[in-house]
């Protein structure tokens, strides 16, 4: 979830008022933001929607905010120049990263705090709202050394040379990926493509190699800079085209002129497109969602608080709100800035019955059951490892269920059965008062090639100086009596059991439980110096 | 009021009883176990308790000891090497030294000492000649052929040996030889002794203390009557007993069993879902683009085998449908669906991953309320906070006709159930799945402003797919490990999964 900082100064005169820290942490509810921090001038806000980037800057929670204190409502409009400048996409980019925007700000010399603030943004933007870079990435140029039209292309990476900031020698593009910290950190992005897309200039000069990193010479901007480029690429032309209008939005915030590129792509086109787009809204649906009878008045009241036009009928959704898919995402912001706090609750009086899940009865009465023979209940995490699972159990590793992309080696598979994790716990409570009987009745995810179910199992170890066969079975023979089943015991041969001493409850042509006195080469590896038994019981084999 | 002399003797425990007539002045302890014939831990503690009830009193004195030391055990078996020497002189009466080191197995530092110490005793006499030293045997000596030597005597005694019991002499030959390695050494002892008191005297020629009182009730004594004549021993009832550990419910699971009984009590029905779930029903049935960062916070694991799971082709499509043109009154995220992506096996992220396939399900009733606590999983570092294996707590309510204002009515009755707080305080949220969306937070006396949990009514891109038709579907997940914690009064999550057997055994019952 992005974070920004910014100067509380700033923005109480980006808002035109003085909020106290109390008053800014209720405003922000209306962004569905927080305050994750507050120091002397500086505070950071936390958003929980990933979904309305234009937030992520001062001046876009400023946009909102004064429309919601009722100092500006309605659509922000802002407007643009034309220019006869173009960015030329050339059809090579259109299977590696087809799309761009841009456009150029011209305004006063570009302070070091600014410098900041758009920097934090186009970090933001590339990374939440772009992930990391792979879907929208965005560049920040000097423009009056740029000579028009520049070109947005592919190029075989080893052909091309020039300087990436931070370094003063010429690479190539594979030695960017190679040796540049960018290049090493984002290169995967490009990495299935056999061409690399380049920004360049009329005179050939590259700004930028998307969306790795910008030139040394022509795309470093410093403060003082009065004219920008902003530029940006991607896999989908909705989102280039959003975080341009992002920025315009942003800039003409603090005075700065836009001045639109056409990009001249298979359809030529104006950016940054400032243009609302129309949205009917049947009042009838505002009813149906919020439960409001409102009056077209209030509607529009609200409507403009958050920033939308109305007339009416048709709702002027500003260019920077891309997450209306929906006339439910208008309907919340109507209900957002009527207060949810305000809105009253009903009831739902409906009459439905309740009812557990059909195999939670049995469960419990196992789960009593095995209380009632003395035994402590456990509850562990279904995530272990095949250490235990299989290698200390002296099985063999059959299909189980392995997290490819583990955090943690000691959760990195799905459990197949529950008697290893009982005989670990009982390894970390060697020093604990006698007896040690416990049991766990839980889930477990068995695998068998392609296919893999959840089963119900239950597990118990007895261990101490007298354990025997003889316990361990009249336990489970107790377990599956007291349910009223007819089973036939049988020997088996479950190689984590001394030979001869494991035996097994059948139900038709079911194996229910396996049990018996545990080798003590298993009872070695789990360091565990004491005559243990155990029970694991299939559940689901019961019903 | 001291208790009477007929009451104290009359509710002596056995081993008190067994003990006291043993007890006379200073009794050594050693001579207390033998005389009365019991373990010395019996004797100890009824010792203990005798003198509690001020019938005894005990001493500790500290005694020196002579003790034998490694040498002197040896000695005590075999022979000292005075007597070694001479006995090799027996026969001869006259040897050179060389021979009767030989004879004796003595090596040159033994024989040194041991001549010496005996020329002090004139039991020898040394002669210097041309040819080497030659010893002789004198009058004395040849008495001592046939007696032991005081040295012998001394340590033929029962060791350890109280020095005060030790006469002139003795005492003498404990200094020469305490000089010798390793032979005798005196230490400092703690000497446990007991007197009777007058009390006790008292006590012990009471009647009562003859007339046997009855210790445990047994079978016998029921069958015979036996008690009908005799009176029972008093125990002292205030006394520290061993615990117990009886078996006992794990008490995160109780709390479990105690929140599924809520949601059953206020009519819903329990849903599931399999722990090992396809993309599909975890994120995209749930209208979460396959390119959102709102996946970021949904960091899955995925499994290694197999990678693609089994799914219904009339939902995929469906669903692909909703995603990549919208409909249902969506514009949809307009963007290629990746059909592999949507097949691709992990470990549930979200309980919401139930309502999704609950909803898609032909047993899904309308009007109906469903609920799920279903274990999640995703890629975190573990620490008191986080957990990689964690339970949420979803449900869905359909009806047609439900708004905004009944998905508070139902917060609010949650906060009350489940935080037992009327005061709550409904702030906007975002979910993909959701719109509008809430979170929930309700006022806890201590912590202030706790978050419960999240809600909204299903996007219409969620419920058209999977239902067929876009009718009201409140959805709500409540975190329940982080209520729990609260109920129990844990600090650290990892508690709710605790392997430790004292925590589980001294886990509050809730």
């Amino acid at each position: 979830m992005p974070v920004i900082t910014f100067s509380k100064k700033d923005f109480d005169e980006l808002l035109g008022k003085k909020l106290t820290p109390n008053e800014l942490r209720d405003l922000l509810d209306y962004a569905k933001a927080e305050l994750e921090h507050a120091e002397g001038d500086t505070i950071s806000v936390k958003y929980n929607d990933t979904n309305q980037p234009y937030l992520w800057c001062p001046e876009g929670l400023a946009l909102l905010l004064r429309g919601i204190l009722g100092k500006e409502t309605g659509l922000p409009k802002i407007s643009t120049t034309k220019t006869d400048k173009a960015i030329l996409v050339d059809k090579t980019v259109k299977t590696i990263r087809p799309y761009i925007a841009g456009f150029i700000a011209k305004g006063p010399p570009l302070t070091e705090y600014l410098l900041k603030l758009f920097i934090q943004l186009q970090e933001k933007l590339a990374d939440s709202y772009g992930r990391h870079r792979e879907y929208v990435s965005l560049g920040l140029y000097p423009a009056d050394k740029i000579t028009w039209p520049a070109t947005y292309k592919a190029v075989k990476p080893d052909t091309v040379k020039f300087m990436p900031l931070d370094v003063d020698k010429d690479m190539t593009l594979n030695q960017i990926l190679e040796h540049h910290p960018k290049g090493k950190e984002y290169g995967w992005i490009l990495a299935k493509h056999k061409q690399h897309p380049l920004l360049v200039d009329a005179k050939g000069a590259i700004l930028s190699y998307p969306p790795i990193i910008n030139s040394q010479t022509t795309g470093r901007l410093t403060v003082g800079e009065k004219t920008i480029l902003i530029e940006a690429t991607g896999t989908s032309k909705t989102s280039v085209e959003l975080c341009a209008v992002i920025f315009a939005y942003a800039l003409a915030a603090r005075g700065y002129t836009i001045h639109a590129l056409t990009v001249k792509d298979e359809k030529p086109h104006q950016c940054p497109n400032v243009q609302p787009a129309e949205n009917p809204l049947d009042a009838t649906l505002v009813a149906k969602r919020l439960g409001l009878d409102l009056t077209q008045k209030d509607i529009e009241k609200h409507l403009k608080r958050f920033r939308y036009g109305y007339d009416g009928k048709n709702v002027q959704v500003p260019p920077y709100r891309q997450d209306i898919m929906h006339a439910y995402d208008i309907i919340e912001d109507i209900g957002i800035a009527y207060g949810y706090n305000n809105i009253k609750p009903l009831a739902i009086h409906t009459h439905t019955r309740g009812a557990s899940l059909p195999d939670v009865p049995l469960l419990n009465a196992l789960r009593d059951l095995c209380v009632g023979l003395g035994c402590q209940e456990v509850f562990s995490q279904i995530l272990s490892n095949p250490e235990v699972l299989y290698n200390n159990m002296n099985v063999a590793r059959e299909d189980f269920i392995e997290i490819e992309n583990y955090t943690s080696a000691t959760y990195s598979c799905v459990r197949s059965w529950i008697l290893p994790i009982l005989l670990s716990m009982l390894a970390q409570n060697r020093k604990a008062e006698a007896p040690y009987k416990v049991f766990e009745e839980g889930l477990v995810t068995v695998r068998d090639g392609k296919n893999y179910h959840d089963e119900h199992h239950v597990a118990v170890t007895l261990s101490h100086a007298e354990a025997n066969f003889t316990q361990i079975k009249q336990f489970a023979e107790h377990l599956i009596r007291q349910i009223g089943k007819e089973y036939t015991a049988k020997e088996d041969n479950h190689p984590s059991f001394i030979p001869g001493r494991c035996g097994a409850l059948w139900i038709g042509k079911h194996k229910v439980a396996f049990f018996g006195e545990l080798h003590p080469a298993v009872l070695e590896k789990f360091n565990i110096d004491m005559p243990t038994v155990g029970l694991e019981l299939n559940v689901s084999v019961l019903q | 009021m001291p208790e009477s002399v007929e009451n104290i003797a009359a509710n002596l425990h056995p081993l008190e009883r067994k003990l006291l007539p043993h007890v006379g002045q200073k009794s050594s302890f050693a001579d207390i176990v033998k005389k009365s014939g019991m373990q010395e831990v019996e004797v100890m503690r009824g010792l203990q308790w005798l003198q509690n009830k001020q019938l005894i009193q005990i001493y500790q004195d500290l005694e020196e000891q002579a003790m034998l030391g490694e040498l002197g055990q040896k000695y005590r078996q075999e022979k000292l090497p005075e007597r070694k020497f001479l006995d090799a002189l027996a026969k001869e009466k006259t040897l050179p030294v060389s021979a009767i080191a030989a004879r004796a197995h003595l090596d040159i530092n033994e024989t040194n000492t041991v001549m010496g110490k005996l020329k002090m005793a004139s039991f020898i006499t040394i002669n210097k000649t041309d040819k080497g030293v030659t010893v002789a045997l004198t009058k004395d000596g040849e008495n001592f052929l046939r007696k032991p030597l005081p040295a012998e005597q001394l340590l033929s005694k029962e060791f350890p040996v109280p020095v005060a019991s030790l006469n002139h002499e003795e005492k003498e030959i404990v200094q020469a030889l305490q000089k010798r390695k390793d032979i005798i050494t005196i230490d400092l002892v703690k000497n446990i002794s007991a007197s009777i008191l007058p009390l006790g005297k008292n006590v012990a020629s009471n009647s009562a203390f003859a007339t046997t009182s009855m210790d445990a009730l047994t079978p016998k004594i029921l069958q015979t009557g036996e008690w009908k004549n005799k009176i029972f021993r008093r125990y002292d009832t205030t006394i520290n007993v061993p615990k117990i550990f009886a078996g006992k419910h794990q008490h995160y699971r109780r709390f479990l069993d105690s929140i599924r009984e809520k949601f059953i009590s206020l009519g819903f029905t329990e849903m599931t879902g399999p722990i090992v779930e396809t993309d599909f029903w975890d994120m995209d049935a749930l209208y979460m683009p396959q390119f959102h960062s709102a996946r970021d916070i949904h960091d899955a694991y995925f499994v290694k085998e197999p990678k693609r799971g089994e799914l219904d082709e009339h939902f995929v499509k469906k669903v692909k449908q909703m995603h990549e043109g919208g409909g249902a009154g969506s514009t949809g995220w307009q963007y290629a669906f990746n059909e592999g992506m949507t097949r691709r096996v992990l470990l549930r992220t979200q309980a919401t991953a139930c309502s999704s396939r609950m909803l898609a399900s032909k047993n899904l009733k309308i009007p109906g309320k469903y609920f799920g606590i279903a274990r999640c999983f995703r890629k975190d570092v573990i620490d008191a906070t986080h957990l990689a294996d964690f339970h949420q707590t979803e449900g869905i309510i359909v009806e047609e006709g439900l708004t905004l204002r009944h998905l508070f009515g139902l917060l609010r009755l949650f906060a009350k159930e489940f935080a037992g707080t009327d005061e709550i305080k409904l702030v906007p949220g975002y979910f993909p799945f959701t719109e509008p969306s809430v979170e929930l937070y309700a006022k806890h006396p201590v912590l202030g402003w706790v978050e419960l949990g999240g809600a909204g009514i299903f996007r219409s891109e969620v419920v058209a797919p999977l239902l067929g038709k876009d009718i009201s579907v409140i959805a709500w997940g409540i975190g329940i490990d982080r209520i729990g914690m609260f109920k129990l009064g844990l600090s650290d999550v990892r508690d709710l999964f605790s392997h430790d057997l004292n925590v589980l055994r001294n886990a509050k019952v809730i």
